[in-house]
């Protein structure tokens, strides 16, 4: 049973840790230097190119996201408790009445809370500029755009914490993380490509085997608010307007919370077969 | 009451605890001895719920693997290796521990009590050893705990220190509060302890009482000085281990005896010194002791 009043502590105690983070800290600049010059540059194209300029400015911005929403997430998740194994602070903290539920719970909202503030500050005054030079219609389609980058956030942030629980060292952890991130943006691309070709795969497979990347999920999500027919994507973003239509959103959102659910509470499951100090 | 039986653990093969079985009631207080590497501390995490563990552990009726949260209300616990969140303030950390435990703090009347009032707002990772040591029993009897768990609490501690500790371990015994506690010497805690239990490579090789203990081991080893250099102590005071120009060590199955022969010795004796028997003299004694 969870015990909220336990929870919510964990919860403001990870916040003010991450905060405090320079991993978290370069992300939010890193996001506002790069969000700033790339709408920048985009906006320059405004004169000629009009409204379509807010398109080119969000599909600069996705790639931008994709890249670093998943690499902090990763990285913040990877290193939460395999870090207080290491420092020791987890024979305090788990001598204290509190399950794993508890810890984990704690610990995971308190990252998403605090990467979800980096992104909004980061990609907000981005948006403002965009905002202030564009028509503020748009504006839905850049909360839109943050919604979706907390929901990859939320994805990621499973799997850095289960690679954090099952990893002996911080080292080890951050290798791992790196390789995962590695893996789902550039290799997996690849792979589905490569299965494609070499195997025939149809329309559905294809789609099916890029929404189990939740950074490619993420992506067809993302391309969604731009261009609500994915004529992007080629034949299997046609699939899935097709398939899905107007659910396509939910059902893509869906895949993400899910995601984020089961890999939790494999997480879960992880540190309670193991001792909880080393 | 704390309940263990058969509490075996490993460590990837290495066998740390085996088959380790006592029982503590309400208000008892065992001292855990046992040379380094015994498994004292592998014994007090799994009662506190840290590591997993074969076998039965019982806090006041409540299983420890099944109810570990409700065990960890009831429980104190001081570890050997103290460590906190780096820049954490006193304060903060014992916030976090009182909203764990469902319980009002005032910081600063509770650590004033451990001579910390002035540091609280520091945080607890630049505090000295002995500070920390302070800081930890203070977290540890703040939610007013009926069990506390001590591992080696008296190892950092300065004299400050250790006198607060002691004039706890007074309190605790008035409030009736069970008591386990390791430590390197007997004589750390010799009247505040009803039981004993020698853990060594992970077996118990003693539990039960202090005088029986006592009783077992029998051997004392003292030191004499004599006045007049060169002098040779009479065979009958006891076994000579040691000599120097004035100094004797001796060993003696009877103490009392030894020290009637010497003052009847006709010798001038300067000092006598008992030298506290050694945690590995203490081990061997019982396993001989175990194999005759």
């Amino acid at each position: 049973m969870i015990r909220f009043r336990v929870v919510k502590s964990l919860i403001l105690w990870e916040l003010t840790e991450a905060l405090r983070s320079r991993w978290l800290v370069a992300y939010a600049l890193s996001y506002l230097l790069f969000g700033l010059s790339l709408t920048q540059f985009s906006l320059m194209g405004v004169s000629y190119l009009g409204l379509q300029a807010v398109g080119r400015i969000m599909a600069t911005l996705i790639n931008l996201s994709l890249y670093l929403v998943p690499l902090i997430s990763l990285v913040l998740g990877c290193i939460s408790i395999v870090g207080e194994k290491e420092v020791g602070i987890v024979e305090w903290l788990f001598s204290e009445p509190i399950g794993v539920l508890d810890y984990v719970l704690g610990k995971y909202l308190g990252l998403l809370i605090a990467i979800s503030v980096a992104t909004f500050l980061g990609f907000g005054l981005a948006s403002w500029v965009v905002v202030v030079a564009l028509p503020a219609t748009d504006l839905h389609k850049y909360l839109m755009f943050i919604v979706v980058a907390i929901l990859l956030s939320m994805a990621c942030l499973s799997i850095g914490m289960m690679i954090s629980a099952s990893s002996k060292s911080r080292f080890e952890a951050l290798g791992l993380a790196f390789l995962v991130w590695f893996t789902m943006i550039f290799v997996y691309d690849l792979m589905v490509m490569g299965m494609t070709i070499s195997m025939g795969l149809r329309e559905s497979e294809v789609f099916t085997l890029a929404v189990a990347n939740p950074v490619e999920d993420a992506r067809i999500l993302m391309i969604y608010f731009i261009d609500p027919m994915l004529t992007f994507l080629g034949p299997h973003g046609a699939y899935a307007v097709r398939e899905l239509g107007e659910w396509l959103p939910l059902a893509l959102s869906l895949i993400l919370a899910i995601y984020a659910v089961v890999i939790l509470s494999v997480t879960i499951f992880v540190l309670k077969g193991k001792d909880l100090i080393a | 009451m704390i309940v263990v039986g058969d509490l075996y653990k490993e460590f990837n093969g290495f066998e740390v605890l085996k088959d380790v079985s006592f029982k503590l009631n309400k208000g008892e207080r065992m001292l855990v001895l046992g040379p380094n590497g015994s498994g004292k501390t592998t014994l007090f995490r799994c009662i506190v719920g840290l590591l997993r563990f074969e076998g039965k552990i019982e806090i006041d009726g409540y299983d420890v693997r099944r109810q570990g949260r409700v065990v960890k209300r009831l429980i104190g616990y001081v570890p050997q290796i103290l460590r906190f969140p780096y820049g954490k303030t006193a304060r903060q950390i014992l916030e976090l521990h009182a909203a764990f435990h469902d319980v009002e703090l005032d910081v600063e009347e509770l650590l004033g009590k451990f001579g910390l009032e002035d540091v609280v707002d520091v945080p607890v990772s630049e505090f000295s050893g002995g500070m920390k040591q302070r800081f930890a029993l203070a977290m540890a009897i703040s939610h007013n705990p009926k069990i506390l768990i001590f591992d080696e609490p008296l190892a950092n501690l300065d004299f400050e220190g250790r006198q607060i500790f002691l004039k706890l371990l007074r309190r605790f015994k008035e409030e009736e509060k069970t008591l386990l506690i390791s430590a390197h010497r007997i004589s750390d805690i010799l009247f505040y302890t009803d039981k004993v239990l020698i853990l060594h490579e992970g077996e118990v090789i003693y539990y039960g009482s202090l005088e029986d203990l006592l009783e077992k081991i029998k051997t004392v080893k003292f030191c004499v000085r004599v006045e007049k250099p060169g002098i040779e102590i009479a065979r009958d005071v006891g076994r000579v281990v040691e000599r120097s120009e004035r100094w004797v060590m001796v060993e003696t199955d009877d103490f009392i005896d030894s020290m009637r022969v010497l003052a009847s010795s006709g010798l001038e004796v300067g000092y006598v010194f008992i030298e506290e028997p050694a945690l590995d003299a203490i081990v061997m004694r019982l396993k001989e002791g175990a194999e005759r």
